[in-house]
């Protein structure tokens, strides 16, 4: 029986790690691409994801009918004011005259209009194609993370002068990595992530992790959750930002009840960001090689409700994703100051090379 | 003992952040094991390049007249 149950959870490691590193090294491709499409782009392009409701259609038509209207000028006028002088007399003057030569458009005519228009997008797309913003390589960010990472080290790590007060903290950064992700979401109303958490190692076996932190506290808590049953541990173990788009797919092989509340009820969140919160020491070994050891003391979960949420068109194509490494930068100066907070006397584990 | 030198070249900083992933990037510019500054360069410049959006989003995002989100 027992044989049984270790084999049963050795089938589920392999399968969770093979669902995880597979994610992260191979493209989603269509079947993504259409999933993506369907959840996110397209319902922020027809204008429901945003506040004002502008639709793709009207948009669009905005745009493109000045361009049709200027295009028909030269047409209609070669129409309007004939070379032909008996012509010329003979033709009606005033609206009717235009009237009549708008409905006399023929397809060389159309085509011409169309040729203008296609000249006159494709060149104010080229513009924006080769447009190439300079990139600024000291940023606000990147001061307040140098600061950050001067300060000094105390016993509650230099920053607050109690557990307490340093929890709070925490708590702060969270909420703050929250209103972060919600700029990048374009979420005024910072209502589509739905909780932030920070997950950390209850001990240096790797078996346990626990909540030390999170914003939504609306159940009662676990003390501690089998570590090989959060995906935030497979996460951790591979060191890299990691965003899970459909929680509740059928491919996920993990639990869909939550993990960390007492009565287990089922997980509301369908997207996941996973940001791995990592330290890293050096070694010289004793041929003077520098070998780096990279550890994880705990994991940034930031979740939402819907699908497809930190994901952007595009992220198909790359075997990462995108948008996790632009909310990583986004978020630079609070995971700073997590680890700062966190580090101390946090059980860490070594990030598979 | 052998002192460690941080690293400083940002192109060879920029392929070291495609092996390794942006989050254990970021624990060794922390430990000093990555000079800050052309770390925070390398960095810049590599979410710069990966934030590049291919021509149907743009195409999309200039027909609907929405914001390009990367870009705000």
């Amino acid at each position: 029986m027992a044989a049984a149950k270790f084999k049963a959870s050795q089938e589920f490691r392999a399968k969770c790690i093979e669902y995880v590193e597979c994610k992260l090294t191979t493209k989603g491709g269509y079947h993504e691409a259409y999933s993506g499409f369907k959840h996110r782009t397209f319902p922020y392009l027809i204008g429901l994801e945003t506040k004002d409701k502008t639709n793709l259609i009207v948009a669009s038509v905005l745009k493109i009918l000045p361009l049709f209207l200027g295009a028909m000028v030269p047409v209609v006028a070669r129409k309007v004011y004939p070379q032909n002088a008996v012509a010329a007399a003979a033709a009606p003057q005033g609206p009717e005259a235009v009237l009549k030569a708008i409905a006399s458009i023929d397809p060389t005519d159309a085509a011409l209009i169309f040729t203008v228009v296609f000249f006159t997008l494709f060149n104010k797309l080229s513009e924006k194609y080769f447009k190439r913003s300079k990139v600024s390589f000291t940023t606000p960010h990147t001061r307040i993370c140098e600061t950050i990472e001067s300060l000094p080290l105390d016993q509650f790590a230099g920053i607050s002068s109690t557990p307490a007060a340093s929890d709070a903290l925490l708590k702060s950064c969270l909420a703050g990595i929250k209103h972060e992700i919600s700029v990048l979401l374009l979420d005024d109303s910072e209502k589509v992530i739905s909780d932030v958490v920070y997950w950390e190692f209850c001990d240096k076996t790797e078996r346990r992790m626990r909540v030390r932190s999170r914003l939504v506290m609306d159940k009662p808590q676990k003390t501690s959750v089998e570590a090989h049953l959060l995906q935030a541990y497979y996460v951790a173990k591979t060191g890299k930002v990691f965003a899970e788009h459909d929680f509740q797919h059928r491919d996920n092989p993990f639990p869909s009840e939550r993990a960390s509340s007492v009565d287990n009820g089922s997980v509301a969140y369908k997207s996941i960001l996973f940001v791995p919160i990592i330290i890293n020491e050096e070694e010289v070994d004793s041929a003077g090689e520098t070998i780096d050891h990279d550890y994880c003391i705990g994991v940034l979960c930031v979740a939402s409700d819907r699908p497809f949420r930190f994901w952007r068109w595009g992220d198909q194509n790359r075997d990462e994703g995108t948008f996790g490494k632009v909310a990583y930068d986004h978020i630079r100066p609070y995971i700073q100051l997590v680890r700062r907070l966190a580090m101390h006397g946090a059980y860490r584990v070594e990030v598979n090379a | 003992m052998k002192t460690v030198q941080p690293l400083k070249d940002v192109d060879q900083l920029g392929r070291l952040i495609d092996e390794i992933g942006i989050a254990r990037f970021e624990g060794r510019c922390a430990s000093g094991a990555i000079d800050q500054v052309a770390g925070a360069k390398a960095m810049q410049a590599y979410v710069e390049k990966v934030s590049e959006r291919p021509l149907a989003s743009r195409l999309a995002h200039f027909l609907s007249d929405t914001v390009e989100v990367y870009k705000r």
